[in-house]
This record gives structure tokens, sequence and C-alpha cells, in this order.
């Protein structure tokens, strides 16, 4: 059912919320929404990981909305996420929690339209909260075939990264399909490969005019999609409701073994549950650089700087 | 797809909103449209239709969180509630927030595409078109409840049966009238 006034909806969806005892606190009130697909988004500096105890491994498939009548719904599947993603990413391999299921990852869910196929909702996971309170969520997804024409050959195994704003219920995200397709006009992209023997071997320095020449399309493969990191526009974030943010903020999901990410030449933030965010880098020259536990270089195929 | 929630009965969905707070965003989609229809064919303004009906669901959602939900019909309750704010309309002369404040929740703005499409539920005779359809016991048990606002006792007493066969044909009828509704979307 469509309503006249999602706004309304929305708003009392996150009264119920917070009214419905044991459920996690969601201060404000819905305005805006903005759907999947689109250009990325995001807010300010370092992550914090918010896990409850909960945990539904034996609870059957959790069927949250997905999407909503006015622009279709994807469709939740039970099938797990890849090994190619779960080897790599401990975040999805620890059990799903009540925090994972909580208002603001709803909240996402409730953009994840028909085009996205199935919305694999028992591995969706609460990535962090950001200082302002935004709180970053991975959603594992399995999208159609064809689902990005300029990519043929792209995997269907997305992870999508969503941004949930408390502040004003705007919400937003992307998938790793659309950095590589270059549909997000504003957005800093890391593609990565997972440190491993092979890939010294197979390591491949994508640069700007090779993704401009679609050979970034390679990357599209299993395991090299574990990286994503997204700077927010003014632009995008007139679109989707999200407050404007100075300065922007670089987020992204890495893999196992990188606990620090240098983003500038100097600061260096930490990596909580495979997730980060770090000031913008939005006109340093110096590129990210992953480091593991012992403050060593981990190498990944390539840094793609910002392009508008 | 509708949302598996939108596929239960009132009585379940409202006994759902204990433990799941889509439950109650189920509700609202349910009975979004027939609240503000009720309401802009009496106040004759969408703005302020869509002022009384948040604060009709928030009043609502308020009442189930002090267990003082429906002890009956469900829809029946929920527009025994926006009744009550029709009446505090006209007795205070503006459309009270208290349940909205105290739920934290804000003003809605509303486009003038919303506006009109509100306003198009005053212009639209369907929702009578389809009380008249009703059966006449269902009927006249709505109209008299619903519309006339008038209580169970005295509609039982003036149809000359039981005040559980009021609540029962008033039950009935709404059901019928919302699948109906919802089979005209």
């Amino acid at each position: 059912m469509t309503t006249l006034i999602p706004a309304l909806e929305a708003q009392l969806l996150f009264a119920a919320d917070r009214t419905t005892p044991g459920a996690a606190p969601s201060p404000g009130a819905s305005r805006r929404r903005a759907r999947w697909g689109g250009l990325p988004l995001l807010a300010v500096v370092a992550a914090s990981l918010t896990v409850s105890a909960g945990a539904y491994a034996s609870r059957g498939l959790w069927l949250p909305q997905l999407g909503a009548d006015s622009y279709g719904h994807a469709q939740a599947t039970a099938s797990p996420p890849p090994g190619a993603e779960s080897s790599v990413l401990g975040v999805l391999r620890r059990e799903q929690s009540d925090a994972d299921r909580d208002v603001a990852v709803r909240a996402v869910l409730r953009d994840a339209g028909p085009s996205l196929g199935k919305i694999r909702t028992n591995a969706v996971r609460r990535l962090g909260t950001l200082p302002d309170g935004r709180v970053a969520v991975l959603v594992p997804a399995r999208v159609p075939k064809g689902f990005d024409p300029t990519l043929p050959n792209m995997t269907q195994d997305q992870l999508l990264l969503g941004i949930y704003d408390p502040a004003t219920h705007g919400t937003g995200g992307f998938l790793t399909s659309d950095a590589l397709g270059m549909q997000a006009g504003d957005l800093m992209l890391a593609v990565s490969r997972r440190p491993s023997a092979e890939q010294s071997a197979l390591g491949h320095a994508f640069l700007e005019r090779e993704v401009r020449a679609g050979r970034l399309e390679k990357s599209a493969e299993p395991p090299y999609y574990h990286v994503l990191s997204v700077e927010q526009s003014e632009r995008y974030a007139r679109a989707t409701g999200l407050r404007p943010t100075d300065p922007d903020v670089y987020v992204g999901v890495v893999p196992d073994g990188v606990a620090e990410v240098r983003v500038d030449g100097h600061t260096t933030v930490p990596v909580v549950g495979n997730f980060f965010a770090a000031p913008s880098t939005r006109g340093s020259r110096h590129p990210v650089v992953w480091l593991d536990a012992h403050g060593r270089t981990v190498p990944f195929a390539s840094t793609i700087g910002a392009w508008k | 797809m509708d949302h598996p929630l939108d596929r239960l009965g009132d009585a379940a969905l409202i006994a759902a909103t204990r433990t799941d707070p889509e439950a109650f965003a189920a509700l609202y989609r349910r009975y979004e449209r027939p609240v503000l229809a009720y309401f802009v064919r009496r106040v004759r303004s969408a703005d302020l239709a869509a002022d009384l009906t948040a604060e009709t669901f928030a009043g609502a959602l308020a009442s189930l969180r002090r267990d003082a939900g429906p002890g009956g019909d469900p829809a029946a309750w929920l527009f025994g509630i926006a009744r009550i704010k029709l009446v505090e309309l006209h007795r205070r002369g503006y459309s009270e927030d208290a349940a909205r404040r105290l739920l934290a929740m804000d003003p809605v703005d509303l486009d003038d595409g919303q506006l009109d499409a509100i306003d198009q539920l005053a212009q639209d005779d369907a929702v009578e078109e389809l009380v008249s359809a009703l059966p006449a016991p269902q009927r006249e048990a709505v109209v008299a409840r619903i519309l006339d606002d008038r209580d169970y006792g005295a509609i039982a007493a003036d149809l000359d049966v039981s005040e559980a066969t009021v609540r029962q044909r008033v039950s009935r009828g709404l059901a019928a009238l919302r699948i109906r509704i919802e089979g005209t979307r």
C-alpha cells in the first residue's frame, strides 16, 4: 500500500520503534527519504562499532520491510553471502545481533527497491556509528543479471553500503556497481584485492583512464569489491535529505587484516569490524594506505582519486 | 508486494505492535486514507486533515504503549480516537499536538501534490458509495457508530439488538469497507 503521507508513516515507525520495549532508541523524526541506486553520501569522522549481545542465528529468515509500495520491493533471501565475501569480511562471519536489526538498519532497508533483486537479510550488518550519529550499514545483495549493462561481467553478489541519518531520517546508499560503473560522480573509490600471495602476482593499478575505458570491469569479479569508499557531495546531500557535511568523510569497508587506514599521509584511523571512517582526502595528493596490526602496509590494487 | 504484516487481520496487527514497530506502520498504511477522508470531509482543509490524522495515529500509538489499545474492533477504536480529535478541534479551535509531542514527532510538511490528493478524498464519493453498499444491518451500525458517534448501548436500544450484536456488525462492516477500499486503489 502506498501512503499519501510517507513522512508521517516514517515518523510513526520511528516513534513506534523508540517506544517498543527493548528497541534501540532513535531520536528525531522523518522528513525525507532517498532511494538506493544513486550516489553516495556521508558524514564526519571516526567510527565506533555498536553491537549488542543478542543473536539471531537460529531464528530463520529475517523479514524486515524491504522497499516500499511506491517504488517496489527487493526480496529477502536466506542464501548466505558467498565465500568470496565472508572469507574476507569478519563482520559477515559473526552472528547477527539486535543492533544489526535496529531502526537505523531498517530505515536503510526500506530503500531497497526491486532493482536490487534479493537482499541477504540475515547477513545485514550495522557497521558503525559516526561521531555525529549517522549509521553505516552493510547490505549483502544478489542483484539481477544485467543489473548494470555497462558491466556485463559484474558479479551478482554485491555489497551495499547504506547510510542512515537519525537527525533527518535521510537514508541513502550505493553499491559497488555504482562506483564501478561510475554512476556516482563524486565518489572516491578504492578497489581492493584480498591481501594474499596471488595478489602481488595479479596486482594491477587501475588508473582513472582505465576506469573510463571500462577496464575496471575486471575488478567486478570477486574478491575485488571488498572495499568501497565514498565521499559525500553537497549535491547528493540535497538530493537525499541528508545533512551536507563539511568536511566530507571518507568511509570504507576493508578486508580482514587491515587494522588502520591512513588517509592523507599522516592521519590514521582505526578499522573496527571491517569499517572505517576518516576525514576527507579530497584534494590530498597522498594515496590511502591500509595498515595491518603491526603498522605494515597492506597492499591493494589501486586507489583512484576523486573525480568530477 | 505487500509486507507480510499487511496481510494480518486488524486484531493480529494490533497485537504485533507490542513487539514489532513495523506493525504500527502497517496499521497506518491500512487506515491512512480512511482516516484522512474522515477528517477532510469534516474540516475541508487538507492541511488540517493531515494534522488531525497525524495526531490520531500518534494518539493511537501512545494508547497502545499505555496498554490502552482497542478492547474490541481496532477500526472502531481508531475512529473513536479520530472523533475525539475532531471534538477537541471544535472545542479548542485548533488541532492539538499533545500525542505527537509526547512521541517527539515533528510537524509534517506537505507538498502541493499531497494536499491535492488529500483534497481529492473529500471530493471522492467512493467511501460513501462503499458504505451504502454494505448490508443494511452493517450499514446502520457503521453509520450510527462511526459517522454519528453514538454509543453502542444507544444503538443497540434503537435497533433492538444486543450491544454485542452492534459491535459485531460494526466490526464486520468496517472490515468489509477496508477490503473494498483497498480493492479500489
